[in-house]
């Protein structure tokens, strides 16, 4: 049993920094009061120690967990990761030495605490994802496609090899609100950048006409002798509702098109950038992602 | 007319065809030119007001049709605006909506323009531009249109992910009442053709990589239930010689909704039995997912469903003599005919048992409910510590309470001495214990 140390080890905030949390509490055969990211650190009585990010470390920590145990396991710490638990770090890594004790029969043992609580959180988190790829809506932005996203978890690395793969000969971008990043995908190439505000331009006569017939579909389609509003919203909650092309009504935008229009027909040609990205140079700038194989 | 009103009349037209489904083609991420992947668990786009999910942009090419078939709006006889997309209209739309994310692929259907040949030849069309110059590598289910050229139907199962040909409705007698340009013969030879062609190309993929693909996601059927007089026996016969005889993938059920008046239909102003149709569904996943035959749901002496309880309930309530069982012991096949344990909780049993023996809080941590399902399970030879089986509780625990809720509703009392909900439901218990 590793013994409780009153020691929070902060790391840089990416996978591999967690992973190298894990590598560390093993090596010292400990348990830290507490992970935090360097971001999120608040004062506290406990001695704060840094844990340095080593790729080398990191690796030997998924690797192991992927051969030596299973890759269903390495998959629940990895998504772990993107998770909003409050403990996630702290959570894989109790989730990691169990794993390394009992093998692959670990992600069945759901009778165990952490267990149940580490893959449950896994997968409403996946849960979240295989939502996203339904409920996304793209904007045609002079040729290249823009969407906004508010999701809970991170889970834009999780969606990113499906649009990759699906959209693979277009450009597009995919903005998460909430954790201030981007993924770009453009000439067959995915990027990941921290991304701290986006404007959209605002939107072409074909893009609203593209918004106009899909929204007549959506209306056109529901059977009126079947109106049923408790099925629908369990279906799909209304958190998503905000940037859902059928959800809105439309007024706003063919009103702003008639501004548009009446300041002269230039403003609606399409325009070769989008949008204004302030990137920055943080964790994470510049992953790559390949497209699911 | 603009495409914005074409697509309004051909959505309307379209919106009575239940599936909406783009499960099934198989996990696909194309590399080369184009757009488009499917994925094998489906993606549901969006829910529309009636809560049922959209998927696929599901329109006809026309609503032009030279039938007569007294149920559908889209009748040769039906005084309603007609339209028709070109192929090209069609396909571009298509586009539009996939690339913004809003479908997962296209559900097309057609009226029965001129004859069944033509009408197929246009749904061709614009498949083909779609697949062709489209380079379009997304989900594509096509509707085979009874008595069309087997060679148009064989060129359709290349181009499409799913095929469905309807059966409309449950028997050969109503077919002739209500549908007089269809007949069995016609919508079962098209059926039949498409599962030989789904076979020959799975052991032509066998030897062959390349060999082309025929319908990967296989066939569906649906049917109109409530129009005519059959009963839920028949039905769910019916349901189960479409699986066994034609290795369907789905059949789909849809309660009519009156669109006509017509001596020979429900009159206009009947609701469409929405909970008759849920309780099909029901069965339907009996026999597909939890190992039922349709002789063990309902018989010749129960020819339709109990509107209390839903089918596998009133299995269990039939066959107590077979419970408890225990969680630990349990084989598969009978977990998964404990009310409230499905093959999500089934599976997550039998996997989490091999690691430890489970007693009732580990049963609760894994996931698995327990409100209906405590009434029938014991762990480690006891049952829920504080929990009294009787006949009594464990009927009124697996009560459906909507239908109870309806029955309320219709009731005859006045709207102050009206019993309560619950009250309701306590005779409704009563009755039905009494009776097992």
């Amino acid at each position: 049993m590793p013994c409780q140390r009153d020691v929070i080890y902060v790391y840089d905030g990416g996978l591999e920094g967690m992973l190298c949390c894990i590598f560390e509490a093993f090596e010292k055969k400990e348990r830290p009061a507490a992970i935090r990211p360097e971001q999120e650190l608040q004062p506290s009585l406990f001695e704060a120690r840094w844990v340095e990010t080593d790729t080398a470390r990191a690796k030997r920590v998924a690797q192991g967990l992927e051969q030596k145990v299973s890759p269903r396991a390495a998959w629940v710490v990895q998504t772990l990761f993107l998770t909003t638990h409050p403990e996630k770090e702290l959570l894989a890594l109790d989730f990691t030495r169990l794993a390394f004790q009992r093998g692959r029969q670990v992600t069945a043992m759901m009778g165990h605490p952490v267990v149940s609580d580490a893959v449950l959180t896994a997968r409403r988190a996946f849960g979240e994802a295989h939502q996203y790829k339904g409920l996304l809506r793209f904007s045609d932005v002079g040729g290249v496609l823009a969407a906004e996203i508010e999701p809970k978890n991170n889970v834009l690395p999780m969606i990113a090899p499906h649009f990759c793969a699906r959209f693979r000969n277009e450009s597009f971008l995919i903005y998460d609100r909430v954790h201030h990043a981007a993924l770009i995908w453009q000439d067959r190439q995915a990027q990941m950048l921290r991304v701290d505000a986006l404007t959209l331009p605002p939107p072409t006569a074909d893009e609203l006409q593209a918004r106009r017939l899909w929204r007549q579909f959506y209306k056109t389609i529901a059977i009126e002798a079947r109106i049923n509003p408790r099925c629908q919203m369990s279906n799909m909650p209304k958190r998503y509702w905000n940037l859902l092309t059928e959800m809105q009504d439309g007024e706003e935008e063919r009103g702003a098109l008639a501004a548009a229009e009446a300041a002269g027909a230039q403003r609606l040609r399409p325009r070769p950038e989008y949008g204004t990205i302030e990137a920055e140079n943080a964790a994470g700038a510049g992953e790559t992602v390949s497209p699911r194989g | 007319m603009d495409v914005f009103d074409k697509l309004t009349i051909l959505t309307d037209a379209a919106k009575y065809d239940v599936a909406c489904t783009s499960s099934g083609a198989g996990d696909t991420a194309p590399a080369g030119a184009g757009m488009g992947s499917t994925e094998n668990c489906g993606i549901c786009h969006t829910w529309s007001a009636d809560g049922r999910c959209v998927s696929l942009l599901k329109v006809l090419m026309t609503n032009v049709c030279a039938f007569d078939c007294k149920y559908c709006v889209n009748r040769r006889s039906n005084d309603t605006p007609r339209a028709a997309f070109t192929p090209k209209e069609l396909a571009d739309l298509t586009m539009s909506f996939y690339r913004r994310n809003y479908i997962e692929g296209l559900f097309l259907s057609s009226g029965v323009q001129r004859d069944p040949d033509y009408a197929t030849e246009q749904i061709i069309q614009a498949l083909e531009l779609l697949r062709g110059p489209y380079h379009f590598t997304g989900y594509i289910h096509a509707k085979a249109i009874p008595g069309a050229d087997p060679l148009l139907i064989g060129r359709l199962g290349q181009l499409a992910n799913r095929l469905s040909v309807n059966i409309e409705l449950p028997s050969q007698r109503s077919l002739a009442l209500l549908a007089p340009n269809k007949t069995k013969q016609n919508i079962l030879a098209p059926m039949a053709a498409i599962r030989d062609g789904i076979t020959e190309s799975k052991q032509s993929l066998v030897k062959y990589k390349k060999a082309p693909k025929f319908a990967p996601a296989g066939q569906s059927t649906q049917m109109i239930v409530g129009a005519t007089l059959e009963t839920d026996y028949q039905i769910l016969r019916l349901t189960e010689g479409l699986y066994q005889k034609y290795s369907l993938k789905r059949v789909f059920f849809s309660a009519y909704i009156p669109v006509a008046e017509d001596t020979l239909l429900p009159s206009p102003d009947t609701k469409p039995p929405l909970l008759r149709e849920h309780r099909l569904y029901q069965a339907d996943w009996l026999l597909r997912y939890y190992q039922f035959s349709s002789q063990e749901i309902l018989d010749e002496e129960h020819q339709d469903f109990n509107p209390f309880l839903d089918p596998k309930c009133n299995w269990a309530i039939n066959h107590m003599e077979l419970f408890p069982v225990e969680v630990n012991r349990a084989p598969y096949e009978m977990l998964l005919r404990v009310p409230g344990i499905g093959p999500v909780s089934a599976r997550r049993i039998a996997r989490a048992r091999r690691a430890g023996k489970l007693d009732w809080d580990d049963l609760k941590r894994i996931g698995v409910v327990l409100k209906r399902a405590q009434y029938f399970l014991l762990c480690k030879g006891r049952g829920l510590p504080g929990l009294a089986v009787t006949r009594q509780n464990t009927v009124k625990a697996l009560i459906d309470g909507a239908p109870v809720a309806q029955a309320e509703q219709l009731s005859l009392f006045g709207t102050e001495d009206r019993p309560r909900l619950a009250e309701v439901k306590e005779v409704a218990a009563e009755c039905l214990a009494s009776a097992m």
